[in-house]
């Protein structure tokens, strides 16, 4: 039973961060390859306030996704001038950057010993530490988050983001500045993505930089192209076989290193599969379409 | 210690510079940035580490088939992941590249597991000095060896049949076809020809330092950086932007910190693509 839970919680925080991405990429239509690192910055973020300065834990809940966002305008500032393609490659230097101060900021984040001991969260003085009260708290957030989701595609904003998706000179015409707007998107995403880390990282009890690199980033990634870019119930659907996935390989018996790198290669095979067959997703989200 | 930074410089801008003309070159044909083309690198490597140190074939032609091999899996990852979205929104066609590059760095790393290997074999390689200047007899051959493909490559783009009808493709697809150009073609070979330079360059590193699974990441990175440096799609400019490149990194890991390598060529790329997107050399288009 605490295995499922495991995974259901796993799976609820994996779709907050889906969900995050699917606003910057689905909607936007900017692939970023950071959200990895945002994922870790709420994470340590987070950690750092509850552990060390004994912050209470919807503050440092908040402050995770908050930084997470702060830190994607220093990432969005310089890079969401460019092409779709240049940008993708600077967010992946980013990633790789990122992962590096995780790893050499030893003061702040241990380096790679990682921090240990995280508390589990409690609010107004009542501590959730079985599985069952965490996959609620996951829960709710992730509830929030689809809220948040779906309010802004109905919105005056959100269709001006799906405007800059489809033509980004159209929508410069129309007097929307697609930077600023690229801006805002990277940064919701970047703040769903802080909370995630921050559940995460108060649900492990541990965290150390292998968690935040490149490969997470793209393991998110595979999840919103699996359940269709743009559409929410395809972010959740994606996160859920994801996360699922690799433990049907546990059960075939395979040694934890090779199913971990099978698994990756399993998603590379399922990105290009579904590129070719398709693009919009299991649940149909957008169709991208060319343009010359 | 200058003329050493600036030595280790021409040597990393060396391999920078042909994994660089990789991109370049099928930026040319098919406007898009071969985001796997880093893991080709690595895949290069390790086979000619296998064919070399597991099955014990001589290292040059070891080499040789390690290219031959590299060249085949290029032109099969066009055929297969790329052809069928030519005509497909660029972002998806992106996506492909990624899983491409996902499925070959994680193939290796289930082949070869994440042990760390060397191409050298175990005994260090003589040193020779000249000038104040260490260098081996390996690394007078990767920057002598980097020349002569370039030349190379220079004379078949511009005097063969061959070489104008990837030049051609790169011009403009359609025309070219009309002028009975086979263009599907003429993108095989481009696939083909970068990624034998691309085994080439994962060797070279792979002589120079030790072979990891993870290797295509950071080297992809950076010959793409030389590749926007020069201004894509323009083959001397890739050139020039590698050894530009491997000298800056060199020399900011002399003067600054080798910590930082990796983030200074993350500005550098930044910073180009922000204030000269069409590279040094080439003039403005339009």
């Amino acid at each position: 039973m605490s295995y499922i839970l495991h995974i259901l919680i796993m799976s609820g925080i994996y779709s907050i961060l889906s969900i995050g991405l699917n606003i910057t990429a689905g909607y936007t239509g900017v692939l970023s390859l950071a959200h990895a690192s945002f994922f870790g910055i709420g994470a340590y973020t987070s950690s750092i306030l509850m552990k060390d300065f004994g912050m209470p834990f919807l503050i440092a809940l908040v402050s995770g996704g908050c930084l997470a966002s702060v830190s994607s305008v220093a990432v969005g500032l310089p890079t969401l001038r460019l092409r779709e393609d240049y940008f993708l490659i600077a967010t992946l230097g980013f990633c790789e950057i990122i992962h590096s101060l995780f790893l050499n900021l030893e003061s702040v984040t241990n380096g790679p010993r990682g921090i240990m001991g995280i508390p589990y969260p409690s609010i107004a003085g009542y501590k959730i530490d079985t599985g069952a009260e965490y996959l609620l708290l996951t829960l709710v957030v992730l509830s929030a988050a689809v809220f948040c989701s779906y309010r802004i595609s109905k919105t005056q904003f959100g269709r001006v983001l799906k405007a800059i998706r489809e033509d980004e000179t159209l929508a410069l015409s129309l007097g929307k500045n697609p930077v600023r707007y690229k801006t805002y998107s990277l940064m919701i995403g970047a703040f769903l993505a802080g909370l995630g880390g921050s559940l995460y990282a108060h649900f492990m009890n541990f965290i150390d930089p292998s968690s935040f690199t490149l490969n997470e980033s793209i393991f998110i990634f595979c999840m919103i192209v699996l359940g269709g870019l743009g559409s929410i119930t395809g972010s959740i659907l994606g996160a859920l076989v994801l996360v699922s996935l690799p433990e049907l390989l546990r059960f075939v018996g395979l040694p934890d290193p090779v199913a971990a790198t099978l698994r990756q290669v399993i998603y590379g095979v399922l990105l290009v599969v579904f590129m070719i067959f398709r693009p919009q997703g299991l649940l149909g989200g957008v169709r991208l379409r060319w343009r010359g | 210690m200058i003329l050493q930074l600036l030595f280790a410089g021409v040597i990393t801008g060396s391999v920078y510079a042909l994994v660089a003309i990789g991109y370049t070159l099928i930026y040319g044909v098919l406007k898009f940035i071969n985001f796997a083309h880093g893991e080709i690198c690595a895949v290069g490597a390790f086979l000619a580490y296998s064919f070399n140190k597991q099955l014990g074939v001589p290292f040059a032609p070891a080499v040789l088939l390690s290219i031959i091999l590299t060249s085949l899996l290029g032109i099969g990852a066009d055929k297969i992941a790329y052809r069928p979205l030519r005509r497909s929104h660029r972002l998806i066609l992106l996506i492909s590249a990624i899983g491409i590059s996902v499925i070959l760095r994680n193939a290796i790393a289930l082949v070869y597991g994440s042990y760390v290997r060397s191409l050298r074999g175990y005994a260090l390689p003589r040193v020779y000095s000249f000038a104040g200047v260490n260098f081996t007899s390996i690394q007078i051959a990767i920057i002598a060896s980097s020349v002569v493909f370039m030349f190379l490559l220079h004379l078949f783009l511009s005097r063969t049949r061959q070489g104008r009808a990837i030049r051609a493709t790169s011009e403009d697809p359609e025309i070219a076809s009309i002028f009975g150009v086979k263009t599907e073609g003429a993108i095989s070979l481009t696939f083909g020809i970068a990624s034998g330079l691309a085994a080439f360059g994962g060797i070279f590193i792979a002589l120079e330092h030790d072979l990891d699974p993870n290797m295509g990441v950071m080297l992809g990175f950076k010959a793409f950086t030389a590749s926007v440096i020069g201004g894509i799609g323009n083959v001397p400019g890739a050139m020039l932007g590698g050894y530009l490149l491997g000298l800056i990194e060199n020399l900011s890991a002399g003067y600054i910190s080798s910590r930082y390598k990796d983030a200074i060529t993350l500005c550098i790329l930044i910073g180009m693509l922000i204030a000269r997107p069409h590279g040094l050399l080439r003039r403005r288009e339009g």
